[in-house]
């Protein structure tokens, strides 16, 4: 039997203008609202076990399909079964009452979440020794500092020792310390075969605690797999939205009349490299009445959330460019092991005078290309390294 | 865990969060109805003379006024709480599986309770002031069955209206004051005129009062009036939940 089954799972609420609105529909079953599709269609199935994140823009959907599971929504069309117990932090400590002091809230809290009176009680040193409140358990919850506050309602939830976990952002909050403390917590569960439904905008915590994601978009599935694959997109078409499109800006025309021809990749089809491969670009180059070697060439590298990578020119690395029998000059940029790790990337093209200050020609925001990498590391590239443990072999 | 024993734990917090910190505590639920009390008996009894009987002592009209505010306060108190308890619990209803229907049910529950302490009051009181103890104090859990769930109706029903209509818990205030001297409560019903009497046929709080008269002072088994108020909660709490349980989910969409 599976932890959960999703079968065109839809939600939509009902808007209105005003809130006596939704009674005079419901009186003269004329239609007041419009309505909000928040989720449509979705079809998933996890299995004990599975680990499945959810990630997503805000209002596509994450918190609605995480209170389907946890059971605080309804559905409003297809099918969801959920096996098991399941434990949801949604909003954190939403129980709580800030006259009453922490212990009390966490009692209140797992009989909230479905304990028996004993299972409280056998429950209730372990929540207070992982939120590690000491003394200030005892004290009323509205003295708490945020961090204090969330320590204790993540204690309660995952004490009740569920068959479904549901975390919704919620270790965003807390110090790191006890960020790590929970994210151990978590990973046991994992490892006693529980099943985790994650949702965080932290997309590094999401691909190394799940194995499955779930990438919503405005509602719909928009991918659904592998973390890492997932995520790895995700991040693609984030980097792309907030990429300025400089492609169409025109250039100068320069007194000279030198300017690039073309600007291919050496394997001219292949977009879509791994780390470690080698890439090329193949340039070509019309020095109109200048003199080739009174050009230069610079590359810069850019990863779409217009992070620069790295920037070169031909003037830096001291390279004389040389016109060929056409007249034209072939040159190419060659990177023999691409350090880069999984993004979107393209290149800046510039052409330049014998100074290298002033711009000729440029080619900015082309050869798109994709990278992919295997492995978990995380940033722009990938960086050559050494580990040494002392008094190792 | 049970749903009624999540109720009894929802209970105890609003019975202790609503007095949590002042200095007397619990003792704020026997305090502000006798404060009630005192301030009607002393306008009615003795200031404009009132009496349920000819010749009636002063200090068994204080009994009869106690017989009939405590019900009312009880009535008037859980259902302007129970109004506001979809409101007021709004994170609760989208981060917890319980069911929407418990929320008004707390307040109730909990104004049992207070109630209860209060006709502990009145019923020592009647036997220190008389003398004498009636032997249908026993009757006192149905008395008190009747008035819960007429409030329980009344309360699902407001509660499931007031997040489409806020002005409500304003004027809700308004009918349960009309409510207050549309009953034989502060004076007998002989008072009232002959032709405007019939009126009280239809008030479902008159016959609680009466009901509770009759068992705690008059040493009566107050058949007719009990039967007529149960009739009237049944009633009252079939309506409300049907209104609830079907306006629950709209109500939930725009809270």
């Amino acid at each position: 039997m599976s932890a959960v089954e999703a079968h065109r799972l839809g939600k939509h609420y009902r808007i209105y203008d005003k809130p006596q609105d939704a009674f005079k529909e419901w009186l003269l079953r004329r239609p007041r609202h419009h309505r909000l599709e928040v989720l449509r269609a979705l079809n998933f199935t996890l299995e004990a076990g599975d680990t499945l994140g959810v990630i997503g823009e805000n209002g596509a959907g994450k918190s609605t399909l995480l209170k389907l599971l946890a059971g605080t929504l309804q559905p409003s069309s297809g099918r969801l079964r959920v096996n098991g117990r399941v434990s949801a932090i949604l909003e954190l400590g939403s129980g709580f009452h800030p006259e009453f002091s922490g212990i009390e809230n966490a009692r209140m809290g797992c009989a909230l979440l479905g304990l028996s009176p004993e299972q409280i009680d056998a429950a209730l040193p372990e929540i207070v020794a992982f939120s590690e409140l000491g003394d200030a358990v005892q004290r009323p919850v509205k003295t708490y500092s945020s961090g204090m506050y969330v320590r204790l309602a993540f204690s309660v939830v995952t004490a009740v020792d569920p068959d479904i976990l549901v975390i919704d952002e919620a270790l965003s909050v807390g110090d790191i310390y006890f960020q790590k403390k929970s994210l151990d917590r978590i990973r046991r569960f994992i490892d006693q075969g529980r099943t985790l439904v994650f949702c965080s905008h932290n997309l590094y915590q999401v691909k190394s605690l799940c194995r499955r994601c779930l990438w919503l978009d405005h509602g719909r599935a928009r991918l659904l797999g592998d973390a890492g694959e997932v995520v790895d997109s995700y991040m693609d078409a984030m980097r792309e939205r907030a990429r300025v499109d400089a492609r169409a800006r025109e250039t100068a025309p320069n007194a000279v009349g030198a300017g690039f021809v073309d600007a291919a990749f050496a394997d001219a089809r292949k977009q879509e490299y791994s780390t470690g491969e080698p890439l090329g670009v193949c340039l070509e180059i019309d020095p109109g009445e200048a003199r080739a070697d009174h050009l230069h060439v610079g590359v810069v590298l850019m990863r779409n959330d217009n992070i620069h990578v790295y920037g070169v020119s031909t003037r830096i690395d001291e390279v004389r460019l040389a016109a060929a029998d056409d007249g034209r000059i072939h040159l190419e940029f060659e990177i023999p092991a691409l350090p880069l790790l999984s993004g979107l990337y393209s290149f800046y093209l510039y052409l330049l005078d014998e100074s290298g200050l002033h711009v000729m020609d440029k080619r900015e925001n082309t050869l798109p290309f994709r990278v992919r990498h295997r492995g978990d590391e995380v940033g722009v590239a990938r960086l050559v390294h050494r580990w040494r443990v002392a008094g190792g072999d | 865990m049970s749903l009624i024993a999540t109720l009894r734990l929802l209970v105890a917090r609003d019975l202790r969060a609503r007095v949590a910190g002042s200095y007397l505590g619990v003792l704020w639920y026997l305090a502000q109805p006798l404060f009630l009390i005192v301030l009607y008996g002393f306008v009615f009894g003795a200031v404009l003379g009132v009496r349920f009987h000819r010749d009636q002592p002063s200090e068994s009209f204080v009994l009869y006024l106690m017989a009939g505010m405590l019900p009312y306060i009880g009535l008037q108190e859980s259902v302007t709480r129970a109004a506001n308890a979809l409101v007021d619990n709004r994170g609760l209803l989208e981060s917890s599986p319980l069911p929407a229907w418990l929320y008004p049910l707390v307040p109730v529950l909990s104004s049992a309770v207070t109630e209860l302490l209060g006709l502990l009051l009145l019923v020592m009181a009647a036997w220190w002031l008389t003398g004498a103890l009636s032997p249908w104090v026993v009757w006192v859990p149905m008395l008190l069955l009747v008035r819960v769930s007429m409030s329980i109706g009344l309360g699902w029903f407001f509660a499931v209206l007031t997040p489409f209509f806020r002005d409500l818990s304003q004027l809700l205030g308004m009918l349960l004051t009309l409510l207050l001297f549309a009953t034989p409560i502060l004076y007998p019903v002989e008072m009232v005129p002959e032709k405007w009497r019939p009126v009280f046929a239809f008030n479902p709080l008159y016959y609680v009062v009466s009901a509770y008269r009759e068992a705690l002072l008059e040493g009566r088994f107050p058949l007719a009036a009990w039967l007529a108020s149960a009739a009237f909660a049944a009633l009252l709490a079939g309506l409300g939940w049907v209104v609830f349980q079907r306006l629950a989910p709209r109500a939930r969409d725009v809270l």
